[in-house]
């Protein structure tokens, strides 16, 4: 089993990057909660991330080991999606964004399914985060070996 | 490698790579515990370092080991099977283990110094 000291890294830091765009599309959503125009038309759609496990990158020895299910897999984005739900009717007749029977849509945002996702994003973050100091600490120690 | 006298240098080095390698799962697993379906991933570790280890506690050269599949855990809603808790737990137990055999291999290379500075007098 060929060993490549910086996969580990690797792996984490495409994770915390990760994690990081699923914080910003997060933020995204709370700050567009109130949103009735957007530059495609109609309310502002909530943004979800699609997260998949990565394949190995093409060379021969990360392909064998994937044959043997021996490998190791990051993580990447597939896509960020919007939700077509329906938007949220408000009835408000004064506002300018109202329908003839004074009704406002507002975006599909719910704070507290966005606010359940933010703390999941930040646990992820602090999990990986915590990866880095034990690859830190454990490459340190085999540095001290021959002092 | 000629470890003068047993084997234990060799052995330090092949357990410290697959302790490295068994880190490199668990950060896998960690970069995948919010991806819906994934399966996480583990080394058979322990029985393959006390199968090294006979009754007169020489040490034998360590066998390969099997990465399995950890399907039988709970699986969540999106499918994911990642138990956060059990993942923290093996990386602070395998860091432990690569720096205890890092300190070993440091001490065992330190004897050897001192023979060889003792020796030379």
């Amino acid at each position: 089993m060929p060993l490549n000291v910086f996969r580990m890294m690797e792996v984490t830091g495409r994770s915390l990057s990760v994690q990081r765009t699923r914080m910003e599309v997060v933020s995204s959503n709370l700050a567009n909660a109130q949103t009735t125009r957007t530059p495609e038309g109609g309310p502002y759609k909530r943004r979800d991330v699609v997260v998949a496990a990565e394949k190995p990158r093409d060379d021969f020895g990360m392909l064998l080991e994937d044959e043997m299910d021996q490998s190791v897999h990051g993580v990447r984005i597939v896509e960020i999606q919007p939700d077509e739900s329906e938007p949220r009717l408000v009835y408000d007749p004064d506002h300018p964004d109202s329908n003839e029977e004074g009704y406002v849509a507002y975006p599909n945002v719910d704070s507290m399914e966005e606010m359940v996702n933010l703390i999941t994003v930040m646990r992820s973050y602090e999990a990986n985060l915590s990866t880095i100091t034990a690859v830190r600490d454990m490459t340190t120690s085999a540095l001290r070996i021959g002092s | 490698m000629n470890d003068m006298g047993d084997n234990l240098l060799s052995w330090l080095n092949a357990a410290m790579d697959m302790s490295y390698q068994r880190g490199n799962i668990i950060a896998g697993n960690l970069a995948n515990v919010e991806t819906p379906g994934y399966t996480p991933k583990d080394m058979e570790f322990e029985a393959a370092l006390m199968s090294a280890l006979d009754s007169e506690g020489s040490v034998k050269d360590l066998p390969p080991v099997r990465v399995f599949s950890r399907s039988d855990n709970e699986q969540g809603l999106d499918g994911n099977r990642v138990d956060l808790d059990q993942e923290m737990t093996n990386q602070a137990a395998n860091k432990l283990f690569y720096e205890i055999s890092a300190n070993t291999m440091k001490r065992k290379l330190a004897l050897l110094q001192y023979s060889i500075d003792e020796g030379g007098r």
